[in-house]
């Protein structure tokens, strides 16, 4: 029943990689990671020979009854996307693409998760297990490929987001899931405050919503889940035919994917060659303060006037070129966590 | 092999008098309630794995923050072992004291500090019932989804040592998945906040860890957790089945049907006679397994789904398909289910209740294993399964009084978790390793492995004073289990001591 999907590049270079760390790692010679090389803006540069890891590719194995796929770091997020739909799949938290070189492996090393994040969860929410290159250059296996697993400590989670520095991700098991039935984008006009309240109200409530963004005078709602009650839902939030509507991969959905935003909201003029937005994550608690999130955002000292936020917290300002959360980054406070400091690997 | 704390193979542990702890302890922390003599300290001998014993060195139950810091501190200089304890209500030994140790019990912690219903938020000392969460969220709509069967009791700060499960896993997910924040006090005093009110924090994904690291790391203080909108409405099918085979297939279908079911539970017959004699569910005493699938959401999909999961399983080759018709018949179906393991526990003397994971697509071949293990040893198996998420819960029934039948019921337990190893599986889906499992780990995992959890425990605790001898076995006692993965015939470790 297990199912291998065969990709153009289909190629297991773990011993290879093996071999590349392990020779590192006896000159303490530093490595620099590299997937498709679309995520070296996010953290700090690294200085290192790169560890190239965009040649070990493919799908390990996918079958989806188990709802389990384990693909190699160096494969195209597009294309485990694509071998994804096929079963009408989809990783459920839509990690952002840089470009179409955005490799899996640099997905979950970043720990960047999409739109559906607050409802659905993040990167590593689904990540179930991971083949790791330690700094000896040994393949240690981590977590597994079933739902639950709580042998030993939770390393593959911890994988996640730790860019690489604790060890090189070579293959990695996620949990999908099925594609929603129905997706439907609305938009409705309104300020930023009302959009924050509103919001608040509906995520007590078990609506279908699983992303929302506001911009500019505009909040943007995507509804999925089953027809009957995306319906409804559309008919509560009042969305009638005067409102413009967008599908599922309505270009607000996309850009926010990627942390882009468009420039020509920048008092009308291009401000940017290449914006990358900042990208804060709040409270939700945000929301009771209501009024207070606006002029947070356009007093704070580093920012410049505030033309877009969103539901999930990530507030995208052009024209920025870092991410807050790597400008605010503090190493753990407690000596003893800096165990990883003596890895080479980074 | 004996499961009980053994200095040769575990770790030596220093030697102190009692008394001289007692006096330090009384000394340090005054105020601290500190239980030392034997009777007293009787109740706390054991957790939800009353098959092994041992009884603490002393007892402390703080009733403040500075108490459990003060007494950590203390503890860390002194060089004894500290075991965290919550409800007790654990089923893989992880609060099982040492003799040579302090347990350290949670359960007068247990305020509710705060519930944010706008942002989802509750937030909570460690020894608040996991129900209790769910009773102080009803009234603003919200609920608590994880749902151990021991929710009535458990605490939440044992739920996230052992990062606890539930029937609604595969839908909602793990502890991991709901909670935000936890406060915790290291060995050595220190005060660390992991994770934080907004979904994602910079840095290391320490709360990850934090969730099923059984107490080796840090003590939980306080846990933040998600709220969730209450589903507006609930919906159960029962299907039965003349063959267990065809219901696990059904379980496959469902799910490539695109539907996630909140719930979704198999019975064997063994199983489905014990719960039908006891509860009085209503389940069919004939069939040789049934499924539960709960459905929930929106009414107005689950209808739909309701309808599409009907068809599924009908084609499935279901002998009859119930769906409940009310609120009354539909705590029926699950009351059967959630007492299973009390209800197999009248049919026998003891039972051993084990708690491997297998990909879906395996569970005919292992249940076949599973009753031969049966058959060879003569000790019946009833099984319970988590089949939406993979997570087997076969009970061992067996009489302790009879010699030799504990030994026996470990080694079949043993065996099935080998087999779920195997069969490409854990040996732990939601109970923990705690003392239970600590030599099956050395099948599921190699001698490197084992030595990257020793170096992140090194980093957190480096004199092994948190619950010494839990969750991670050392490479001394694989070496003796003899199950230690030989890879290319090199013997890892060769400078360890053989026994």
């Amino acid at each position: 029943m297990t199912e291998t999907a065969t990709l153009n590049a289909d190629q297991d270079i773990a011993d290879s990689l093996c071999a590349q760390v392990k020779q590192a790692y006896a000159e303490r010679a530093p490595l620099r990671i590299v997937g498709g090389n679309t995520r070296a803006f996010y953290g700090l540069p690294v200085d290192g020979e790169p560890l190239e890891m965009a040649g070990h590719t493919g799908i390990v194995s996918y079958d989806p009854i188990e709802l389990v796929i384990t693909v190699r770091a160096g494969t195209r997020i597009s294309d485990l996307e694509d071998a994804l739909a096929e079963h009408n799949q989809m990783l459920a938290f839509e990690p952002p693409r840089f470009g179409s070189a955005s490799t899996i492996g640099g997905a979950v090393a970043t720990g960047l998760s999409g739109p559906r994040r607050p409802w659905a969860g993040a990167a590593r929410d689904f990540v179930l297990g991971a083949r790791v290159i330690s700094q000896e250059g040994k393949l240690l296996r981590f977590g597994g490929e079933v739902m639950k697993n709580v042998a030993g400590y939770d390393m593959s989670r911890l994988m996640v987001g730790a860019q690489g520095t604790l060890g090189v991700l070579a293959d990695i098991s996620f949990k999908v899931l099925p594609k929603p039935t129905v997706s439907h984008s609305l938009k409705l006009s309104m300020p930023l405050d009302d959009a924050l309240k509103k919001l608040a109200k509906l995520g007590r409530q078990p609506l279908p919503i699983t992303a929302a963004a506001w911009h500019a005078g505009e909040l943007f709602v995507r509804l999925e889940g089953g027809k009957s009650s995306v319906n409804a839902t559309r008919e509560q939030l009042g969305v009638r035919k005067s409102v413009r509507t967008c599908g599922a991969n309505c270009a607000t959905w996309s850009t926010l994917f990627s942390l882009r935003i468009t420039t020509r909201h920048c008092g009308g003029c291009r401000c940017h060659p290449t914006p990358q937005p900042w990208r804060w994550i709040l409270p939700r608690t945000i929301f009771s303060m209501t009024g207070r999130a606006a002029s947070v955002l356009s007093k704070h000292p580093l920012t410049p006037t505030p033309s877009a936020t969103s539901a999930n917290r990530q507030a995208a300002m052009p024209p920025v070129t870092r991410l807050l959360s790597m400008a605010v980054r503090k190493p753990p406070s407690h000596h003893s966590i800096q165990w990883w400091k003596n890895i080479t690997v980074s | 092999m004996n499961i009980l704390y053994d200095e040769h193979i575990d770790g030596e542990l220093q030697s102190f008098e009692k008394s001289d702890i007692l006096a330090d302890l009384q000394q340090s922390v005054p105020s601290l309630t500190l239980l030392h003599r034997e009777e007293d300290l009787r109740p706390f001998e054991c957790d939800g794995l009353a098959a092994y014993r041992v009884l603490p060195m002393l007892v402390a139950l703080p009733e403040t923050l500075e108490q459990v810091q003060t007494l950590l501190k203390r503890c860390h200089a002194l060089g004894v072992p500290v075991v965290t304890r919550g409800a007790g209500t654990g089923l893989s030994g992880g609060a099982l004291p040492l003799e040579r140790g302090v347990l350290l019990v949670m359960s007068r912690f247990k305020k509710i500090l705060s519930i944010d219903p706008d942002a989802r938020l509750a937030r909570l000392q460690p020894g608040v019932r996991n129900l209790a969460i769910s009773e102080a969220a009803a009234p603003y709509g919200l609920y608590y989804a994880p749902d151990p069967s021991s929710q009535i009791a458990c605490s939440i700060g044992g739920n996230v040592a052992e990062n606890a499960g539930g029937v609604h896993c595969l839908k909602y997910g793990l502890t991991v998945h709901n909670v935000m924040r936890v406060d915790i006090i290291t060995i050595e005093g220190e005060c660390m906040t992991l994770g934080s009110e907004a979904l994602d924090a910079p840095g290391f994904d320490l709360l990850a860890l934090m969730n099923g690291s059984e107490g080796m790391l840090g003590v939980v203080t306080e846990i933040t957790v998600k709220l969730l909108p209450k589903p507006e409405t609930a919906k159960v099918l029962m299907a039965s089945f003349d063959d267990v085979e065809k219901a696990g297939r059904a379980v496959g279908d469902i799910i490539a049907a695109g539907i996630i079911p909140g719930g979704l539970e198999m019975m064997d017959k063994l199983a489905i006679q014990a719960a039908e004699d006891f509860v009085k569910a209503g389940y069919p005493v004939e069939a040789e397994a049934i499924l539960l699938c709960e459905l929930d959401g929106v009414e107005a999909d689950v209808d739909d789904d309701c309808q599409t999961v009907r068809q599924v399983l009908e084609k499935a080759g279901a002998t009859d398909i119930k769906l409940a018709r009310d609120e009354a018949e539909r705590a029926k179906f699950w009351a059967g289910r959630k007492n299973a393991f009390p209800a197999v526990g009248r049919m026998s003397p003891d039972y051993y209740c084990m708690d491997g994971t297998i990909p879906r697509r395996e569970l005919p071949r292992v249940l076949k294993g599973i009753a031969a293990l049966s058959q060879e040893s003569g000790l019946p198996v009833a099984n319970v399964f988590h089949a939406g998420d993979g997570n087997m819960h076969p009970l061992i029934l067996f009489d302790a009084n009879r010699e030799g039948e504990l030994a026996l019921a470990e080694e079949v337990g043993g065996k099935i978790l080998e087999l779920c190893v195997a069969a490409g599986g854990s040996i732990t889906g939601e109970h923990g390793v705690g003392r239970e499992k600590i030599n099956q780990m050395c099948s599921q995992f190699q001698a490197d492995e084992i030595s990257v959890f020793h170096a992140l425990k090194a980093a957190f605790d480096p004199d092994r004073l948190l619950n010494p001898g839990k969750n991670i076995p050392t490479l001394a006692r694989c070496a003796e289990f003899g199950a230690m993965h030989v890879h290319n015939n090199e013997l890892p470790h060769p400078e360890l001591p053989r026994f």
